[in-house]
């Protein structure tokens, strides 16, 4: 491969649906979790013209009230107008109350806790950026962000739902320049024109996303603004959504590899979850140690084993020791098994806050975010891994 | 008013007891002078109801008291005087005249040309009938045009009477055949045959009489309606009034939910849809307009017209009153169908079809015995009296008897446990019953408060909990004050009759209190109330203060937990008083939200007291909810148990609805769906139609949309029960195949269109009600199995015997014998078998199968081969002892009826046999077979008999023959019972 390419990553607002699935689903573990921390709870979303499929397996000694969490997340989400509205919109719950000894079951000694499902995570991380994100997706999110923010501001004619897509020039592997910026935004009708919209978002949204970072648009960037003609409404009033169809985004942008569970709608009893979560955490400390300028770390666990069956890292020649010393000083400075994750991260305490991270993670992704101050994104194992 | 005038009246005729037609001269050809004789009639003493008067005739039907003094009501119609209708009827006079006012009959006089109102513009109408689309029809207008129209009012139809019912016995298709039968006997000298048809015409009738006229009481019972109201606009003013008050030109508004008063020309509409099948028969609601139709197109395609009893089902209008009373369509329906009997259920008309089916085929066979006999060369005379009695034997002249009791007895059996069936088809729907739509307020709960959950002092306490927290709750000296500020801080009085008087929610707390045995009554008035604020707009609690009798002062304060929480510094710990820290206070609220997710309205009680408390102080958490009825966990199962699921209809939201579906086990499976949507109507047909038979709750339901709901049921296949006690609910309760009203909670609209009422409010009753309409489903096809297979034998052996060139063992008389004793009372004692004792562990059977499947009819023609076998067996054994002749040919006979009269033991169950003991007693069915057997053992004992039929006394070995061969096909179909359905296990 050579090393000059455009890499693409796209992110989506919160008002895509497979992202406001995503949203509905840790909402509704947030909500579980809120009143009852022990709870165990898998959240499953769906949304299909006008009606909320949600599927809810929990157990806890609390109930909750589907519905009426699920219509607060949409109206946070921005879903108060038109076909789609939080208020009135149909919302079918399939509720499975697992018996409470799966709850006690996640209350014996962390050290003994078992993966109780199968699966390989990947974590990334290289030096794009300052969070340690690859540079196209950092972009996509600052851009589903901004488009976010000004309709609630500037631009109120715009709907929730958007997609935006950045393309960033790599040279000798280096992000050098922004080759191209797509963004499908929604509108409430078509009172708005193309070219208006196009001005509009080009001064709204792109030019304040890319304002704060190193890498610019510039004049041979291609922007691309609804190239398709207007999108009226958009959301699920026009096309369906599912949780955990946005790995992509939720991760790295396809820019590494990344695992094909969701990570939205679990407790964080799951191995799938949180095992992403530590995988990012300890690619991001091997870069913030200068171990390696790009790192990719992959955990495979199997149902009824606590320990992974397999860790590996790859540096992809970057690395400053070899990856086979690395996963040696890896294995000495974290603890892999779920049970030690869940400890390291304090994870049931960060889920039961009610304003804590557990919401906020529907959406730009839940790698990178350092606002959040979750413990993943800390580099606190950097000591542990240059010393040894 | 029109002045006073006096009539000319006598009396006709009198039409039978309680009839009687008066004849008005003045009413010739003055139609005007009807409703001056409705009004004196309808104060007239002991009349019930009466006829349209009729211009034509100059007479009035009028029905009244059978002792009711004629001359006292030819006074009233005379002069009107109503002083002896105050004096002559003891009851009150409301009632009465609410009770005649149902009843009356008027309108305008028939005859008149019609106005194709759907065909003319709009301006046109309100030309003709002089209305205003914006203020209506002014007061004294409406009186003026009341005088001339009457009131808008349909014929209720009479019950019939009983010389009316026993004359219909003699109406039917068997007993007409009989009658030919027996003319016919009579004609070819058979005196005695004749007499004997006679006989079995004249029981039939008897028994069908008697079922029929306690029927008739039964049902006539039934049609006791309530009028709906009606919104009109008169002199620009916007009310409602009974629905009989309209008059042609009245301006009413069509409002979703409600029953078309009157026909009525669409003014102007706002999406309004009508659902019109009570007159068209077409289901899908039609679209309504204001602009003109054709004049010629079908009335299910006037959409500028609204009719009379049908039900708006959307959207809302205005429309101008143009027919009223009679001479709306339905109104020219009923008077063209004189709608005497209410119309029968599918069930009644499927036997009916039946029966004619049984008659052609038997009359088809006894043609092809006839033909056969005289190729065989029998002698002629003999040969037609043994066809026509094999017709008489052959004719099902039980069935429709067998119905119409069965059905009967299920409305008696119903209203004995406090069901009232309002539509005898609903019984039948009850049978097939695959799902019922509950209404959460007023059916699952009794809308009343209780406390359910506490929480003091970092505990929890929990009402469903086990005994040793109840007893602990009582007992804690902190509940106790939790209870005490509670209810001090609360605005619940002491009535003059001792009860409570309060909000639900403030009445369940002081009722809790009091069952900790807290004088609640001495408390207030050892609390001098100082001080009440209650709440308000900005602020959810309420702070009382009080003077304690020791002079000390004592600040309660109850409301929404977190405000209350603001307001403590401290909090109730054992022991004393803590400091509110952050970690307290977090506790206190998760603990909120915990309670507020399990549905529960919660409350928070905090209190201060001088020289006692630190200042304001936290005391705990109260938990309410309106808990769901007792035993519907247990009923649930009940149903689910038979098969029917049970679906939960609510306003609320699903939290609450949730909560009661756990408790009463509403689903059959680990999971629990819910649909919470305000906009059903939104969701594609299909898809809800798809999603509505997995849902256990529907929450946020508007009452309206139960309608979209049980249609969306009954798209995917099923038979759905629902219930309902609001006005709201009527197009649902319409639309379900079992609309289900409460009788107490429920309002009277609701309970006039339902098809059954319990009036217990009791759901544990409508599981009883599913029971009998599986009963009488079954107990139908257990006699018409009996019928079927023992009219075949009769048949089947005598044809066997022609074909074979022998003489039938069965003369004329044996035939008509074997006729009375195995058609008639065998058959009754089946229709009425109680329900089996598994009939409830059983799925509901398909609604749209027909009665007997191809097996089954395979099964019956097997049964009744064996039965023929029995009789041809003896037959032949005694031929070829004592050659042809009256021996051999009464073992014939003996063995033939002993066999069909043990083989309705066979029929009291499919699956159950003598051998398991799964069958609830009937009395009818030993005493109809022991009754028969001693009969037919009397046939060739008795003399008398002897000479009737033919037979003669028979021998030991015989006997035996006879035991053998009757005993024989009873034993065989027993077994095979055992052998095919093995019995499942019964659970009691």
């Amino acid at each position: 491969m050579s090393s000059d390419f455009v890499f693409t990553s796209e992110s989506v607002s919160r008002g895509h649906p497979d992202k406001v699935c995503d949203q509905m689903s840790d909402a509704l573990v947030s909500a579980f979790m809120v009143l009852d921390p022990d709870a165990t709870v898998a959240a499953e979303c769906a949304v299909s013209t006008g009606i909320v499929f949600v599927s809810v397996k929990a157990a806890s000694d609390a109930a909750i009230d589907v519905p009426n969490a699920v219509r607060t997340e949409l109206q946070q989400i921005g879903y108060d107008f038109g076909r789609f509205d939080a208020k009135t919109c149909t919302v079918m719950t399939s509720i499975n109350r697992a018996p409470d000894g799966d709850r006690r079951r996640h209350e014996v000694a962390p050290d003994q806790m078992v993966a109780r499902d199968q699966v390989t995570v990947f974590g990334y991380a290289c030096d794009h950026t300052p969070e340690l994100m690859p540079a196209p997706i950092v972009l996509a999110h600052r851009l589903a962000r901004t488009y976010d923010r000004v309709r609630r501001g500037d631009l109120p004619y715009l709907c929730p739902d958007a997609k935006v897509q950045v393309g960033v020039l790599f040279e000798n592997r280096e992000p050098t320049r922004v080759h191209s910026v797509t963004v499908l935004a929604s509108q409430r009708d078509d009172s708005v024109g193309s070219r208006r919209l196009r001005e509009d978002i080009i001064s709204g949204v792109i030019e304040p996303s890319f304002a704060e970072v190193e890498l610019k648009t510039d004049d041979a960037t291609r922007i691309a603004v609804n190239p398709e003609g207007a999108i009226i409404e958009g959301g699920p009033a026009l096309h369906a959504g599912l949780t955990g169809r946005k790995n992509g985004v939720d991760c790295y942008g396809e820019f590494s590899r990344h695992s094909g569970a969701a990570l939205s709608g679990k407790d964080p009893t799951r191995i799938d979850r949180i095992g992403a979560y530590a995988a990012r955490w300890a690619a991001k400390n091997v870069v913030a140690a200068r171990l390696a300028r790009r790192c990719e770390v992959q955990l495979s666990y199997s149902i009824g084993l606590a320990a992974p069956v397999s860790v590996r890292v790859e540096t992809f020649g970057t690395g400053q020791v070899s990856d086979d010393e690395l996963l040696d000083r890896l294995r000495h400075a974290f603890d892999f098994r779920p049970g030690a994750i869940l400890r390291a991260f304090d994870l049931r305490a960060l889920f039961a806050k009610p304003d804590g991270p557990c919401r906020a993670l529907g959406a730009y992704g839940h790698v990178g975010r350092e606002e959040l101050g979750v413990p993943w994104e800390a580099k606190d194992r950097v000591g542990a891994l240059a010393k040894s | 008013m029109t002045a006073a005038s006096t009539f000319s009246v006598r009396i006709h005729r009198r039409a039978g007891p309680g009839r009687t037609r008066f004849v008005v001269d003045e009413l010739f050809r003055r139609p005007e002078v009807a409703p001056e004789l409705e009004q004196r009639l309808a104060r007239a003493p002991g009349v019930r109801s009466y006829g349209a008067p009729s211009p034509l005739t100059s007479r009035v039907l009028v029905l009244h008291d059978p002792g009711a003094n004629l001359d006292a009501i030819a006074e009233a119609l005379r002069t009107g005087s109503s002083e002896a209708a105050t004096s002559g009827s003891p009851r009150a006079e409301g009632d009465a005249a609410a009770d005649r006012r149902q009843a009356r009959a008027p309108g305008p006089a028939t005859g008149t040309p019609r106005t194709p109102w759907h065909a003319r513009p709009l301006d046109e109408v309100l030309e003709a009938l002089g209305g205003s689309l914006e203020s209506g029809l002014s007061e004294t207008e409406v009186e003026s045009r009341r005088q001339r129209w009457g009131l808008n009012a349909l014929p209720r139809p009479a019950p019939r009477s009983g010389l009316q019912i026993a004359l219909e016995q003699l109406e039917s298709l068997p007993v007409m055949v009989l009658g030919a039968s027996a003319v016919a006997s009579l004609a070819t000298g058979g005196l005695l045959d004749a007499a004997m048809i006679a006989g079995v015409v004249a029981v039939n009738a008897a028994i069908g009489y008697r079922t029929e006229s306690q029927s008739e009481s039964v049902l006539s019972r039934l049609a006791t309606g309530v009028q709906p109201g009606a919104t009109v606009i008169r002199g620009g003013r916007r009310q409602v009034i009974a629905g009989e008050e309209l008059v042609p030109g009245d301006l009413v508004c069509l409002e979703r939910g409600a029953y078309v008063p009157a026909d009525i020309r669409i003014a102007s509409t706002e999406h309004l849809a009508i659902d019109e099948s009570s007159l068209t028969g077409e289901s899908d609601p039609v679209r309504k307009q204001t602009d003109p139709v054709g004049e010629t197109v079908p009335l299910g395609e006037r959409r500028s017209m609204a009719y009379r009893e049908t039900v708006i089902t959307g959207g809302s209008g205005l429309g101008i009153v143009v027919e009223i009373g009679t001479r709306t369509e339905v109104g020219l329906i009923r008077a063209m169908a004189h709608e005497a009997a209410p119309p029968q259920t599918s069930l009644q008309r499927q036997m009916g079809h039946l029966g004619r089916q049984v008659v052609v085929a038997s009359a088809a066979l006894c043609g092809g015995v006839l033909v056969l006999g005289l190729v065989r060369r029998f002698p002629a005379l003999e040969l037609v009296k043994t066809t026509i009695s094999l017709a008489v034997a052959a004719i099902p002249e039980g069935l429709p008897t067998v119905a119409t009791t069965t059905l009967a007895l299920g409305v008696r059996d119903l209203e004995a446990q406090g069901v009232l069936v309002r539509r005898l088809g609903a019984l039948e729907s009850l049978g097939t019953l695959e799902a019922i739509c509950l209404d959460k307020t007023g059916t699952l709960t009794r809308n009343q408060m209780e406390v359910s959950r506490l929480h003091l002092d970092g505990k929890r306490w929990d009402r469903s909990g086990e005994a040793s927290t109840e007893e602990a709750l009582g007992g804690s000296e902190m509940v106790r004050r939790l209870f005490t500020h509670a209810t001090l801080c609360s605005t619940v009085t002491r009535a003059d009759s001792g009860a409570l008087d309060g909000s639900p929610t403030e009445l369940a707390l002081v009722r809790y209190g009091e069952s900790l045995d807290l004088d609640v009554d001495a408390l207030w008035s050892r609390h001098e109330l100082e001080l009440l604020e209650d709440r308000t707009k900005g602020r959810n609690f309420m702070k009382s203060v009080h003077i304690r009798s020791d002079g000390r002062r004592i600040t309660s304060i109850k409301g929404r937990p977190d405000e209350v929480l603001d307001q403590c510094q401290h909090v109730v710990e054992a022991g004393g008083f803590a400091p509110l820290d952050e970690e307290r206070r977090g506790q206190i609220y998760r603990e909120n939200e915990r309670m507020a997710g399990a549905a529960l309205r919660v409350l928070g009680v905090a209190f201060e007291e001088t020289d006692l408390t630190p200042g304001p102080t936290w005391i705990g958490l109260a938990g309410l909810y309106d808990p769901p009825r007792p035993g519907l966990a247990e009923l649930m199962d009940d149903f689910h148990r038979a098969g029917i699921h049970t679906a939960m209809i609510t306003g609320d939201q699903s939290a609450t609805a949730q909560a009661i579906a756990y408790d009463i086990r509403l689903s059959t499976q680990e999971t629990l769906e819910i649909l919470d949507s305000t906009r059903i109507e939104e969701i594609d047909e299909e898809v809800l139609g798809s999603l509505a038979r997995r849902v256990d709750v529907f929450s946020r339901v508007s009452p309206a949309h139960k309608l979209q709901i049980v249609t969306a049921l009954q798209r995917s296949g099923l038979v759905v029960g629902m219930t309902g006690d609001g006005v709201n609910d009527g197009p649902a309760l319409r639309a379900a195949d079992v609309g289900i009203a409460m009788g107490r909670g429920g309002t009277d609209v609701a309970r006039d269109i339902a098809d059954i009422v319990l009036e217990e409010d009791d759901l544990s009753t409508l599981l009883f009600s599913v029971e009998q309409g599986r009963r009488i489903y079954d107990d139908i096809r257990k006699a018409l199995r009996f019928m079927l297979s023992s009219n075949a034998s009769e048949i089947l052996v005598t044809a066997s015997c022609m074909a074979a060139g022998v003489p039938p063992p069965l003369n004329a008389m044996q035939l008509l014998w074997i006729n009375v004793l195995t058609d008639i009372f065998p058959e009754l004692a089946l229709s009425v078998e109680p329900p089996e004792l598994d009939v409830m562990s059983r799925p509901p059977r398909p609604s749209r199968a027909p009665m007997f499947s191809r097996g089954d009819l395979g099964r019956i023609a097997g049964e009744g081969a064996l039965l023929t076998l029995a009789g041809l067996v003896s037959y032949g054994l005694g031929l070829a002892r004592y050659g042809p002749g009256p021996r051999a040919s009464t073992l014939g006979f003996t063995s033939l009826t002993s066999a069909q009269l043990l083989h309705a033991i066979s029929c009291r169950s499919e699956p159950h046999g003598i051998f398991d003991q799964a069958l609830p007693r009937n009395r009818w069915v030993p005493l109809s077979v022991g009754g028969g057997l001693s009969m037919q053992v009397g046939a060739s004992l008795v003399p008398g008999l002897r000479r009737l039929l033919g037979t003669v006394p028979l021998g030991v070995s015989d006997w035996l023959v006879c035991g053998v061969a009757s005993v024989t096909p009873f034993l065989v179909n027993e077994f095979r019972k055992l052998l095919h359905e093995p019995p499942r296990e019964v659970s009691s």
